[in-house]
C-alpha cells in the first residue's frame, strides 16, 4: 500500500500540471484543489463507513462458516470470511487512492500559495487548508497502514483455522489478538475522524473569505 | 474571479447543508441538557460511527474439529432427547442392562448420569490432579469407557449430572466452603448440606469434575441443584458464610445470591466451551412462574440465557395449589400444559432461547395427603409426554430415584413433531 510507484507516477502528474500552471497559477488552482480535497475528504468517509458495515457483518459470516465444520473451508479460501476480507481490502485500496490524491492536492496548494498574487487569494485560509491536508493526509495513512496489517494478521488467522493442527485455544487467541488490533486501530480511526472534521472546517474558512459579487452571481445564474 | 467565488460559496452551502445546525445548544426548555447531549453525540459520529465492542467474540457453537476430541462418537438425537435418568449405582451395577434394554427397546435415546451425586461423590476414577476431585472421588462406575461403549455400540446420548452445591460430602470435609451454624456445618431436615454458591473455590472444583466427565465421552454436562438450599431466605441472615465478591456488590441478599447462580451457570459454560459439550441446567418448575426465586437464587431467564438446554423439574408432585390446579400430582396432563405455556411465553422473550427438555414424573409421590396423590402408570406418562407435544416441545428426561421406569409407555405418541435438530 502507499506503494512507490504510484506515487512516484501521481507526483509527477502533479508537478506537471502544477509546472504547466505556473503563470496562472492563483484561483483557479485554488479551487481545484480546494474541491479534491473535499472529493477525497468525502472517499474517506464513504470507504471508513463501508468497513464499519463489513466489519459488522463478520461476527456472523465466521460463526457461519465454522458451524459448516469444515476445515477445507478455511484452507481453500472459501469461507465468508475472505470474502469480507477481500471487500474491505478493496476498500483500503481506494482510500490509499484518496491518500495519494490528498498529497497531490497539498502540493499544488503549496505551489498556488507560492506563486499567487496575495489579493487575489485568501491566503491565511489556504495555507490553513494545506496545513490541514497534511495532517489528514499523514493520519489517513497511518490508519491504513494499520488496517493492511490487520487485514494481513486476519487473512493468517482464517487461513490457518482450516489447519489440522488448529484447536479452541488457536481460535480463542486469534480472536482476542484481533480484538486487541481493533483497539488500535478503532484510536486512529477516531483520530482521522477529528482531522476530518478539522478539514472541514479549513475548507469553510476558504470559502467563507472567497465572497461572492452579487450582481454576477445573478448574472450567471440567469444566463 | 466573482463566478468562482460563487461556486465556491455554493458547493460549501449544499457541503454543510446536509449537517445538524450546531445551535441546538441554544435551544430552551428541560431537554435542552438532553439535546445539547446528541449534538455532542452527532457531533462525535458526524461521518462515521466505530463502535466500542469487541469486534469477534467466541461463537456459541465451537466446530467439533477445534474442541476436544474424547474418542467417543455418539451425535445428538436427531429426534430430539428422549431420556432417562440413572444413578451411578445403577448404571455402574446389575441394573444397567434393564436400563440398557428400555432405551434399546423404546422410543427413548438418552441417559442422564450421575457422575457428581446427590451426597457429592465423583462416581468414576478420572485422571484429575484436583485433590479434592480425587479425595471426594468413589468410584461406583468402576469402567467409565467400558460404560462409553455401550452407549456408542447403542447409539445412547450420554447426559452426565453433576450436583453441584449440594453437597455434603465437600461441606463436611471444608466447613469453610459451607454454611455453618454455631460453628458447625448447617444441614437441612434430610440431613444434607450445601456448599456455598458464593464461593469461586466451589465453582472451580464443580467446573473440573465436569471437564472429567467431557474427557471421559459425556456429549452433555448437566448441573443440578444449581441454587442455595430452599428457604434460605428465611436463614441468611443466621447462618455464617462468605458472600466473596458479592459482598461489595451493593445489591441486596436476594439479587446477590441470583447473580451468583447465574454467573456460576456462565462461568461453567465458559469453561467448557472447549470441549465442546452441551450444558444444560435443572431448575425449579415453578422458577419459571415468578421473576425469580429469592430464596435459592434461580431466575429462569437468566440461567437460561447461559445454557444449551434448561430442564424444568415439572412433577406434578412437587407442585401446591398452582395454575387453579389444587391437585396437581392428580392432573399431570394439565400441570404440564399449563406449565409449558407459561415457559413458552417466558422462553419466546429471549433473544437466544436455549432447548426446552423438562423433567417429567415417573414414580408416585405417595408421600402425598390422601387424595391427593395417585399411582404413576403409562397413562400418568403419557399424559405429561402428551402435554409436552402439544405445546410443541419434544424433548423430555423421565425421572425416578429408583430407576424404576414403567413399562409399556409409548413415548412417541402420535404427536406431529416440528423437531429443530441440533447441529
Amino acid at each position: 500500500m502507499k506503494g512507490p510507484t504510484k506515487v512516484t507516477v501521481l507526483m509527477v502528474m502533479a508537478g506537471t500540471l502544477a509546472a504547466g500552471c505556473n503563470e496562472s497559477a492563483g484561483i483557479e488552482d485554488a479551487t481545484e484543489a480546494v474541491d479534491k480535497i473535499q472529493a477525497q475528504k468525502e472517499n474517506i468517509v464513504s470507504q471508513f463507513n463501508d468497513i464499519l458495515l463489513l466489519e459488522e457483518e463478520m461476527q456472523i459470516e465466521l460463526e457461519e462458516d465454522l458451524a459448516e465444520n469444515e476445515a477445507a473451508l478455511f484452507a481453500n479460501r472459501e469461507a465468508r470470511v475472505f470474502t469480507s476480507l477481500d471487500e474491505r481490502q478493496s476498500l483500503l485500496n481506494d482510500m490509499n487512492d484518496a491518500y495519494l490524491t490528498l498529497e497531490i492536492e497539498h502540493e499544488l496548494l503549496e505551489t498556488v500559495l507560492e506563486n499567487g498574487g496575495e489579493e487575489e487569494l485568501p491566503v491565511n485560509e489556504l495555507s490553513g487548508l494545506q496545513d490541514q491536508a497534511a495532517s489528514l493526509h499523514n493520519e489517513v495513512g497511518t490508519y491504513i497502514d494499520q488496517y493492511q496489517s490487520e487485514l494481513n494478521t486476519q487473512e493468517s488467522f482464517f487461513n490457518d483455522l482450516g489447519a489440522e493442527d488448529a484447536d479452541f485455544e488457536f481460535l480463542v487467541n486469534g480472536i482476542e489478538a484481533i480484538n486487541d488490533a481493533q483497539g488500535d486501530i478503532r484510536d486512529q480511526a477516531h483520530v482521522v475522524h477529528e482531522e476530518l472534521k478539522a478539514a472541514e472546517t479549513a475548507i469553510a474558512a476558504v470559502q467563507a473569505n472567497e465572497q461572492p459579487d452579487e450582481e454576477t452571481a445573478l448574472h450567471k445564474e440567469g444566463s | 474571479m466573482r463566478t468562482k467565488s460563487l461556486i465556491f460559496l455554493l458547493g460549501g452551502m449544499m457541503f454543510f447543508g446536509s449537517y445538524d445546525s450546531p445551535l441546538l445548544a441554544e435551544q430552551t426548555g428541560g431537554d435542552a441538557d438532553e439535546e445539547a447531549s446528541k449534538v455532542e453525540r452527532s457531533e462525535e459520529d458526524r461521518y462515521f460511527s466505530v463502535s466500542d465492542e469487541d469486534l469477534l467474540t467466541l461463537p456459541r457453537v465451537i466446530p467439533d474439529r477445534l474442541t476436544y476430541d474424547s474418542g467417543v462418537e455418539i451425535e445428538y438425537p436427531e429426534d430430539g432427547v428422549k431420556g432417562i435418568f440413572a444413578t451411578a449405582h445403577s448404571i455402574g451395577g446389575d441394573k444397567a442392562d434393564e436400563l440398557y434394554d428400555l432405551i434399546n427397546e423404546t422410543a427413548l435415546n438418552s441417559m442422564v448420569v450421575d457422575v457428581k451425586d446427590d451426597d457429592g461423590y465423583v462416581t468414576f476414577e478420572t485422571e484429575s490432579e484436583n485433590e479434592r476431585v480425587q479425595e471426594n472421588t468413589y468410584d461406583y462406575i468402576n469402567d467409565v469407557d467400558a460404560m462409553m461403549e455401550d452407549f456408542e455400540d447403542a447409539d445412547i446420548y450420554p447426559i452426565a449430572r453433576l450436583v453441584v452445591f449440594k453437597d455434603t460430602v465437600l461441606a463436611n470435609e471444608e466447613p469453610e466452603l459451607s454454611f455453618l451454624e454455631k460453628g458447625e456445618v448447617w444441614s437441612n431436615n434430610r440431613g444434607e448440606s450445601f456448599v456455598n454458591p458464593f464461593s469461586k473455590d466451589v465453582w472451580e472444583y464443580n467446573v473440573e469434575v465436569a471437564k472429567e466427565a467431557a474427557k471421559a465421552g459425556f456429549k452433555e454436562i448437566q448441573f443440578d441443584y444449581v441454587r442455595f438450599p430452599e428457604g434460605f431466605e428465611n436463614r441468611d441472615e443466621d447462618l455464617e458464610y462468605t458472600e466473596g465478591d458479592y459482598e461489595e456488590s451493593g445489591e441486596d441478599n436476594i439479587q446477590n445470591r441470583v447473580a451468583a447462580v447465574t454467573d456460576f451457570v456462565d462461568y461453567a459454560r465458559e469453561e467448557l466451551r472447549p470441549y465442546g459439550v452441551k450444558v444444560s441446567v435443572d431448575i425449579f418448575g415453578y422458577a419459571a412462574t415468578i421473576p425469580e426465586a429469592p430464596g435459592i437464587g434461580q431466575n429462569f431467564s437468566k440461567i437460561s440465557e447461559n445454557v444449551d438446554i434448561i430442564s424444568s423439574m415439572i412433577y406434578p408432585s412437587h407442585w401446591g395449589p398452582y395454575f387453579d390446579i389444587h391437585k396437581p400430582d392428580l392432573e399431570p396432563y394439565n400441570l404440564v400444559n399449563e406449565y409449558a405455556q407459561v415457559e413458552n411465553e417466558l422462553l419466546d422473550s429471549l433473544e437466544e432461547p436455549p432447548i426446552s427438555r423438562p423433567w417429567l414424573q415417573d414414580f408416585t409421590a405417595s408421600y402425598l395427603p390422601d387424595g391427593e396423590w395417585m399411582e404413576y402408570g403409562v397413562d400418568e406418562v403419557e399424559a405429561q409426554i402428551q402435554a409436552l407435544y402439544d405445546n410443541d416441545i419434544y424433548e423430555f428426561l423421565l425421572w425416578d430415584a429408583t430407576n424404576n421406569y414403567t413399562e409399556g409407555v409409548n413415548y412417541e405418541l402420535d404427536a406431529e413433531q416440528d423437531i429443530v435438530r441440533q447441529e
